[in-house]
């Protein structure tokens, strides 16, 4: 039997997968992320720009993404900025995954037709949409390709003669894992699934050999994790929570899973931690009794070392890094669950198959995926596609507001951009972020009294960024300066004086303080001429030692 | 002593699945619809029990000597009689009952090859490739005709005679009276007659019959004959084929995701068992490439599809899927998760009686009520989507400028009005011979005409969330401009919009909103308007009670509650 003949069927899945994914490489960079952490992150410019330490610490993306920023740094010099390149990459990925995954599964002496099965639920299924679409996603792509490079390389030829691993094997799994752990930390725990999977795959491994060959895997952990978490308290990413808060944060975002991965309808590119009622509490419950009792009798009925016990350990380890325990400002989302489902395609493969004789008619199954994959696609497709299901699904929510006005700004519809932000000044006033832009939005729809009460409020509580917005508007000629009263503008500039020259040059503030001469102010416009002053000092004097440095007069 | 038990199981099994196709056909036929159609159809049925088969466009004034064949006029009449014997729901039991006859001919059309499990999931997938061209309209009675078609297909191969065949004429009779599509399901017949002709092999189920079903076939085409236009049934099938050249109506586009991902997932699937040995036959093979080449091509189509290839996919589903009871479950698992519709939704949608048939936000019900009382009357423009429920409610008080009887209008009509939409002069020449129009408001486009008729010259009597009517200042209704113009509301109105800048404009706004809280009850602005700005307790209410209705004004209440809490404790910045 020809190679062809024997795994048409995952060519069939790796077609299929192209197909569903053919309109990806026609997809911008996202708003999220994309920007800061792929087209302008100083580290893909330039990796090795601020040295090997930086590079493996990536503080300023929050933890280590080492790998990951390698990645689009070779897609930077291969594709420039042009995002098609970065999706293809992506997608290629996938696709890669997918074998990686139908050759993982033949390990576990399972079928053809299972093994394909298990690969097309992992490829087609519509919640690895956002990790492919999303190019700051390849985090979740690259590290899942690394842990399950590391597992085969560990798991050996299918009928391998020699029970146990060698020496080599181990190495170059360990470096795989750590591999994948610096793509994304969240497979920190690469140690307890390669432990799981290989007590699975080779029962005559013992313990001690087991254990040495994870080491290195778990000092590389630590220090990810002591590095990460130094990292997040730097970029000001932690959230304070209640124990019980945390424990109901991590049981929703588990429900919410369980309910895409089996009913993969409504997923939308942000689930709102502070939303209530999502998803309900009684599904919740539900979901957390369920996954205890399924857990209770897995474990009373199966033995030790078995596939039915290894599965939910491998997708219980791979969620738990992003499960919500650490105090980050994310909470959930679809790509989180990438990794955890490969446990799942494993656990078609392998315990399902054993019920659902010979999959008959899940073809139909993987089609519906491919379809419903194939329209989530069109999600990804601008800002306002993304944020405006997420804005419906969460009504009750400000900040999907803020991201749909913020996505209509992006996209260049100001009307609809400034409807948003008065929509969500009048529906959350109490929203912290984004004032300025609610005190414009009012203004641009000639509505200058609002305009004015939202100013007013913001220089009363302090909001810096909010009373900055209007000397930014005003010097950019979107709002005229004689709409604004001397004592508003007073009040406006003592809170927004500090950050002015963050926001304007000093071209800028030269023009901030004629306004405030012209109302008046003549004390303000001395600080604000000071300002602009010292602005144009700090801007002299790079250019001044760059000279100085090569040679040239000052 | 099991063969009793047996025949009790299968009685029960039997029930099951009745039940389940009614409610089935009920999901699909008592729920929110807007279909601007059926009511020129319903228009037709009252014409032709009055004993006047129209056979010109009558009810147009602009058109009214233009040949218009009323090819469905057994279902209009039908159509005419359930209105009359139980108004809206009875034509919503109507379309009950066609449905459940289809869902039944499938299911014991994919009997004759398989297995009830493989069948009933045939069946309900193909119920979800169905769902979004299931309407109160004559194509749906096609449905069952194909259905049927293939039932007698499948028998006459069981059978291997052309017995069954025979009642293949009297059902196109029948259906060619009813719908045009008649002619699809004597293509079919033709395909399989043709493949019973050319084979000759010993032992082959449709060998045996020869040259009878063709025979059969040829009875089918002169049957085909047997209505009130003869060969103009046939005139008709392609002057709506052409109609695409001349405007874009979405039933005769391709099929699109995600409304039609149940079709596709058909499609894929069918063309995949297909390859699965054994070979299949010649007219499977040309039936399932002709039906899907039109279902690609006009989405109108794709239930046809499902119709003819549902017994050989059951088949070939049984031999590669197996015999196992859960193949329904999955094919329900699967056709919702493709379909458009959430299960919820669903639900939501279900409705009887004529605030489900008719929606109000959507037809011009209260257009015509005011029209009515107003005395309006003969001719007026009207946005093409109003012209079939006009018809039906103001003829022959007053008579329409254009409706979606595509047909009944010579294709130039429609040219003109789009190239008229796009400069205000020209438009002015198309309307002149009008005083009065009503306007979609939530189909703008460029049949509707809306944003063509300026204040200047049109004064704006009366709107609602569905419609607007304007009558011509200096025209024969110029009267109605001096007591019920809207001057400063217009439809669509932000409720959080600023107040006027005067007192005298604001207050002729709050008269306004009033009046429209009034005319339009149903809608959230009106209502919030009164809340915000009219101190208006009983509007809060109202405003809320429709909000709770329409989970998309969410936000919108909340933004409500929110301004009158702040606008109540003073906080609320004067402009």
């Amino acid at each position: 039997m020809t190679l062809l003949e024997r795994h048409w069927r995952l060519g069939l899945v790796l077609a299929a997968t192209l197909v569903t994914f053919r309109n990806v490489t026609g997809l911008p960079f996202t708003i999220v992320d994309d920007p800061s952490f792929v087209v302008n992150n100083p580290f893909v410019i330039d990796p090795f720009g601020q040295g090997l330490v930086a590079l493996l610490r990536t503080t300023s993306m929050g933890y280590p993404h080492t790998v990951t920023v390698l990645s689009l740094a070779l897609d930077r010099v291969l594709f420039g900025t042009d995002p098609a390149g970065y999706h293809a990459v992506s997608l290629a990925v996938h696709v890669l995954n997918v074998a990686l995954i139908y050759l993982l599964v033949r390990r576990f002496d399972v079928g053809l037709r299972a093994a394909a099965a298990a690969a097309a639920l992992f490829a087609l299924h519509p919640i690895v949409v956002e990790p492919v679409c999303w190019v700051i996603g390849r985090k979740d792509l690259l590290s899942t390709t690394l842990l399950l490079a590391g597992l085969l390389v560990l798991a050996g030829r299918r009928r391998d003669a020699a029970p146990r691993v060698g020496v080599l094997r181990w190495i170059a799994a360990d470096l795989l894992c750590i591999a994948a752990m610096l793509a994304k930390p969240s497979a920190l725990t690469a140690p307890g699934l390669v432990w799981v999977v290989l007590r699975c795959l080779r029962p005559a491994e013992s313990f001690w050999r087991m254990a040495c060959g994870v080491a290195p895997q778990l000092l590389a952990g630590v220090l990810i994790v002591l590095t990460g978490v130094s990292g997040l308290h730097e970029q000001g990413a932690v959230v304070e929570r209640s124990r019980l808060g945390i424990v109901w944060d991590i049981l929703r975002a588990w429900a919410l899973q369980v309910q895409h991965v089996t009913w993969p309808r409504g997923l939308v590119v942000e689930y709102e931690r502070t939303a209530e009622g999502v998803p309900p509490p009684w599904l919740v419950v539900a979901v957390a009794a369920g996954t205890a009792a399924l857990l209770a009798w897995l474990w009373w009925r199966f033995p030790r070392r078995s596939v039915e016990r290894m599965v939910p350990l491998f997708i219980g380890l791979a969620y738990l890094p992003v499960a919500g325990l650490l105090p980050t400002q994310h909470w959930t989302a679809d790509s989180y669950f990438y990794l955890p489902l490969v446990g799942v395609a494993v656990g078609f493969a392998t315990v399902v198959a054993r019920w659902w004789t010979d999959l008959s008619g899940f073809a139909f199954v993987a089609l519906a995926f491919a379809i419903v994959s194939f329209v989530q696609v069109r999600t990804w497709t601008g800002a306002v596609a993304m944020f405006a299901p997420v804005a419906a699904a969460y009504p009750d929510d400000p900040r999907p507001l803020n991201r749909l006005a913020f996505s209509y700004a992006h996209q260049g519809d100001a009307m609809a951009a400034a409807r948003a932000y008065v929509e969500l000044e009048e529906t959350f006033p109490e929203h912290p972020y984004n004032r300025g832009e609610r005190a414009w939005a009012y203004a641009f729809l000639g509505e200058l009294a609002k305009s004015d009460a939202v100013l007013r409020r913001c220089a009363e509580i302090g909001d810096a960024e909010c009373t900055g917005r209007l000397f930014v508007d005003v010097v950019t000629r979107r709002r005229d300066s004689r709409s604004v009263s001397p004592q508003l503008l007073a009040a406006a500039y003592e809170v927004a004086a500090p950050q002015l020259p963050r926001r304007l040059d000093a071209g800028g503030l030269r023009l901030v303080a004629d306004w405030l001469r012209s109302a008046g102010l003549d004390a303000l416009a001395e600080r604000a001429d000071a300002d602009a002053d010292a602005d144009a000092a700090e801007r002299r004097a790079p250019r001044a030692n760059a000279a100085a440095s090569q040679g040239g007069a000052p | 002593m099991t063969r009793p038990a047996r025949a009790g199981a299968s009685g029960a099994v039997g029930v099951a699945l009745v039940l389940l196709a009614l409610a089935a056909s009920a999901v699909v036929s008592f729920r929110w619809c807007y279909e601007p159609d059926l009511w020129w159809h319903l228009a037709h049925g009252r014409e032709i029990a009055a004993g006047a088969l129209p056979r010109t466009n009558l009810f147009s004034f602009t058109h009214p000597d233009y040949p218009q064949p009323s090819i469905s006029w057994l279902f209009d009449l039908g159509s005419w009689g359930l209105w009359q014997a139980g108004g809206a729901a009875g034509v919503q039991l109507g379309q009950l009952v066609v449905v459940f006859v289809t869902l039944a001919l499938l299911y014991a059309a994919c009997r004759q090859r398989a297995g009830i499990a493989a069948s009933l999931a045939v069946v309900t997938l193909g119920f979800f490739v169905l769902e979004p061209r299931a309407l109160p309209r004559p194509h749906t009675v096609s449905f069952a005709g194909m259905a049927a078609c293939a039932y007698l297909v499948e028998r006459a191969r069981v059978q291997r005679s052309v017995r069954p065949l025979l009642l293949a004429v009297p059902l196109v009779l029948v259906w060619s009276n009813v719908h045009v599509e008649s002619i699809f399901g004597i293509a079919f017949l033709g395909c399989f007659a043709l493949d019973a002709l050319f084979r000759d092999g010993d032992g082959d189920d449709t060998a045996a019959l020869g040259w009878r079903p063709l025979a059969v076939v040829i009875a089918c085409a002169a049957a085909v004959l047997v209505n009130p236009y003869g060969i103009g049934l046939v005139r008709y099938l392609f002057e709506n084929a052409r109609v695409p050249e001349v405007i874009r109506i979405a039933e005769l586009q391709p099929p699109y995701l995600p409304n039609y991902g149940p079709y596709f997932l058909w499609l894929i699937a069918t063309a995949a068992l297909l390859l699965v040995p054994p070979r299949p036959r010649a007219w499977e093979v040309i039936v399932t490439g002709l039906f899907s080449v039109l279902s690609l091509r006009y989405l109108r189509f794709t239930p046809l599809l499902v119709c003819v290839t549902a017994p050989l996919v059951a088949g070939r589903l049984a031999a590669t899927a197996g015999t196992s009871r859960l193949l329904p479950l999955g094919a329900l698992f699967v056709g919702l998760l493709v379909s458009r519709g959430t299960p919820a939704g669903f639900v939501q949608q279900l409705g009887v009686g004529i605030d489900a048939l008719a929606p109000v936000e959507m037809l011009p019900r209260g257009g015509v009520a005011f029209a009515q009382r107003a005395g309006l009357s003969g001719p007026l423009f009207n946005s093409n989507n109003l012209g079939g429920y006009l018809i039906f409610a103001m003829y022959p008080q007053a008579r329409v400028f254009q409706d979606s009887r595509l047909q009944a209008y010579p294709p130039d009509h429609f040219r003109d009005v789009m190239a008229a939409y796009r400069d205000q002069a020209r438009w002015n020449e198309l309307v002149a011979g009008v005083d009065w129009a009503m306007l979609s408001v939530p189909r703008a486009n460029e049949l509707s005409g809306a944003g063509r008729f300026p204040p200047s010259a049109w004064a704006t009597v009366y709107f609602d969330d569905a419609s607007e009517v304007v009558v011509r200042r200096g025209g024969a209704f110029a009267h109605l401009a001096e007591t019920d113009e809207y001057r400063v509301l217009r439809p669509g109105f932000d409720p959080f919009a600023p107040l006027p800048g005067t007192f005298a404009a604001a207050d002729r706004l709050a008269t306004e909103v009033l009046r429209n809280r009034v005319e339009n009850p149903q809608s959230f602005a009106p209502a919030a308007w009164l809340c915000l700005n009219g101190d208006d307790e009983d509007a809060c209410a109202a405003a809320e009670e429709i909000a709770a209705r329409r989970p998309e004004l969410r936000r919108a209440a909340l933004r409500l509650a929110r301004r009158h809490a702040a606008a109540a404790s003073g906080d609320e910045p004067e402009p």
